[in-house]
């Protein structure tokens, strides 16, 4: 799973440049180059390895709930996968969720295992739209399509909380996506997101991604916690990483959809 | 009896979202605070493997009462209190653990307040899984398979035995019974996928003969035989404490036994072509419906006077017992943008089937299923599925329980969320037999109160001729009342 940060960045990412007009950027690394730096950087942990996040959710009355995910992921050969099983709360827990990449034009597979009926489901078309255990992350999120497809362009370098950061434009296009282009801003030494900005197709901002923490964990230095502010519906998320091992190796069993639950 | 288990509310019973509109709620931080803290590295969790295990329970209570009280013995009210607890338990990297556990309290109630009462504890899940090499793993204990990819109509998924002794149930629970078996799983190559499973021992559905409301005997509307309404008769009489230590025992008067060589096994294949789920499966176990052998009205009149004396037992004229069946079965699932398309279809050379008067034939069957799922976000979930039986070889003239020579039926479930976190459920869930133009609709409302407990509210609603699923339980229309707590 390690992939949801991963693209709730790379959706990011990849959604192109988009409807405000391009801004001539200073010298130094293209839109691309600095979209890969990011994702080599792996800035929340997620691309290979262990971690154990929680999500806390607020609504819009002000109600806070909060879930808790073991997230497990890697890559075979070029595609990833990624797991991830639902700790808490009492009621999903023992969910699993697997995410497959595949290569090519095709949709990444996504299924979700319920333990009480003890099957595996896909999930599918909007569905992937809906919200991810109730935060304001939806099921699209996990994937990372948008990152690396998405057409990117560099836009005028800017600040984030006192830090320079390189702004880059993903235009979406991925027709099912709710989402027609994010906007990065990235811290220019670690190549982390520190904003994220989420536009819906009409050019309204929808969601805004803070990066709140970073620390070396494992000896990399990730986002350790971040808020997720979803604008239309008035809630937002805060994401931690509780623990990581990023040098966890896993068997090809455990992103075996049959074998959910198992 | 086909068990009415629509799993397609799983996923949206799961996806619980927030859904709130418009309105922005004061940050508990700031948006532009950042801190670095990249002095000192946060110690990081051991690359050793440190065991874990987690542990889950439910406990559940539904009341449900009868909408009209018929008498004759009719439960009017029913309830039902479960415990279901779970451990899972990663003991080595190479091996897992799972023990889980349920407890269930049945109360029922009669008209004039006679009660009978049964506790039944069962050992549910219990396995090692062990982990031989990167892609083969070997799962030994109590388990439960899943092949196939229908929700309604598993046509292709019958490894386990079922728990029919309730009849028409919306829960999400899976009625499969787990029991004891081998499982080897292993990759060929990266796309394709065996499992080879082996189960020993034979064990029966666990199914009412008669004395509940959904017995097979207690409501045979169809049956026209006599000797089946003198035994029901006889069998009324038995004193209530017993009544469920003998219905096994009617269900199959002669029983495989535990040697190996009534042992099952069965293979599948699986693989995701281009975005297509694929499966196909083999299996050799035993066909779980009995094989009645009921004496005719004439046979009866003829064995009445050694009965009688003596001289004739009831077991000379009436025998249950189990044959050996094999079943193929296909599957296939695809995303066709937000519809998931499904279907399964199984072919078995001869299955058990009965006349309406309770004797049994053993013909070819292919049973096929097919699907179709929608979902919008999370507020609304829509799935159909539609059933399809053709018997091979059938006596013309023959009249067959419950069912027809080619058998149509249709399900279908629409679930929507409402609230904040999905908090509200409205599901609306129904089948119809198009072959007998019988139905079963089952409405009802979901509450989360929260993350741990919610409240259910509904009804069961059957109706339809007398030769039909929705006829035969007519008589039991009910509205029901649930709590779960989870932890």
């Amino acid at each position: 799973m390690n992939r949801w940060l991963a693209r709730v960045v790379s959706v990011s990412c990849a959604m192109g440049m988009l409807a405000s007009s391009p801004v001539m950027a200073a010298d130094g690394p293209t839109a691309d180059e600095i979209v890969d730096q990011m994702i080599a950087q792996d800035s929340f942990g997620f691309e290979s390895g262990e971690v154990t996040l929680s999500l806390e959710i607020r609504s819009r009355r002000g109600d806070v709930r909060v879930r808790t995910l073991r997230a497990r992921g890697d890559r075979k050969g070029d595609l990833r996968r990624s797991r991830v099983d639902i700790v808490d709360p009492p009621d999903v827990r023992g969910t699993a969720i697997l995410l497959l990449e595949q290569s090519g034009e095709r949709d990444d597979l996504q299924y979700i295992y319920l333990p009480e009926y003890k099957k595996a489901k896909r999930i599918t078309g909007s569905q992937k739209n809906g919200s991810f255990l109730g935060s304001d992350l939806t099921y699209a999120d996990l994937e990372s399509r948008d990152t690396k497809d998405g057409k990117k362009t560099r836009l005028a370098d800017g600040k984030v909380a006192g830090q320079a950061v390189y702004h880059v434009r993903i235009e979406v296009d991925d027709v099912e996506s709710d989402y027609g282009h994010l906007d990065l801003y990235i811290h220019q030494k670690y190549h982390l997101p520190l904003k994220m900005e989420f536009f819906d197709r009409s050019k309204e901002l929808t969601k805004t991604l803070f990066a709140k923490k970073i620390q070396k964990k494992g000896g990399k230095i990730v986002v350790s916690r971040m808020l997720l502010k979803n604008h239309k519906r008035g809630t937002q998320t805060v994401l931690q990483i509780d623990s990581m091992d990023p040098k966890a190796t896993f068997t090809d069993t455990i992103f075996d959809k049959d074998a959910l639950g198992r | 009896m086909q068990r009415w288990s629509p799993g397609v509310f799983a996923t949206t019973l799961l996806l619980c979202s927030g859904a709130a509109l418009f309105a922005h709620a004061d940050a508990p931080e700031e948006e532009e605070a950042l801190v670095f803290d990249l002095e000192a590295e946060e110690e990081v969790e051991s690359p050793q493997f440190k065991p874990r295990h987690r542990f889950r329970g439910a406990l559940s209570d539904e009341v449900a009462v009868d909408l009209g009280f018929e008498g004759d013995g009719e439960h009017v009210v029913r309830s039902v209190h479960r415990l279901l607890l779970t451990m899972d338990g990663e003991i080595r990297p190479d091996l897992k653990a799972h023990v889980s556990g349920r407890m269930t309290w049945f109360a029922w109630f009669e008209e004039d307040g006679a009660a009978r009462y049964e506790l039944d504890p069962e050992l549910r899940d219990t396995w090692l899984q062990w982990s031989l090499g990167d892609s083969t793993s070997l799962i030994v204990g109590n388990q439960t398979w899943s092949w196939g990819v229908s929700d309604v109509f598993p046509v292709a998924d019958g490894i386990n035995p079922r728990d029919l002794i309730h009849g028409y149930t919306t829960s999400l629970e899976t009625p499969k019974i787990p029991v004891f078996g081998v499982t080897l799983r292993s990759a060929l190559g990266d796309h394709l996928r065996f499992e080879a499973v082996w189960v020993p021992f034979f064990v029966p559905d666990r199914a009412a003969v008669f004395a509940h409301d959904f017995a097979i005997l207690g409501e045979v509307l169809g049956s026209s035989s006599a000797f089946i309404s003198t035994m029901q008769a006889q069998l009324d009489a038995l004193h209530p404490s017993i009544i469920d230590d003998v219905q096994p025992l009617l269900v199959a008067t002669e029983r495989p036994d535990e040697g190996l060589e009534n042992s099952s096994a069965g293979l599948r294949l699986a693989a995701n072509v281009r975005g297509v789920d694929l499966g196909a499966s083999y299996f050799f176990g035993w066909d779980r419906i009995p094989v009645f052998a009921v004496p005719s009205d004439d046979e009866l009149g003829e064995a009445l006077p050694g009965l009688l004396s003596g001289e004739t037992a009831v077991t000379d004229l009436f025998a249950s017992s189990h044959a050996r069946r094999h079943w193929v079965g296909v599957d296939l699932a695809v995303a066709l943008g937000d519809f998931i398309v499904r279907g399964e279809s199984a072919w078995t050379p001869k299955k058990t089937i009965y006349r309406d008067d309770l004797s049994s034939v053993r013909l070819p069957i292919v049973e096929s299923t097919g699907g179709l799922e929608y979902s919008w976000e999370t507020t609304i979930t829509a799935m159909v599925e539609v059933f399809h039986r053709h018997i091979f070889d059938l006596p013309e003239g023959a009249d067959l329980f419950l069912a027809g020579q080619d058998q149509l039926q249709i399900a279908a479930v629409l679930a929507t969320r409402w609230l904040e976190f999905d908090a509200l459920q409205i599901t609306l869930a129904g089948m119809y037999g198009i072959t007998q133009g019988d139905f079963i609709l089952s409405p009802s409302v979901t509450w989360k109160v929260s993350d741990t407990f919610q409240v259910e509210a509904g009804g069961r609603l059957f109706e339809g001729p007398v030769n039909s699923l929705g006829g035969a339980f007519d008589s039991n229309d009910e509205v029901f009342l649930q709590t779960r707590v989870r932890f």
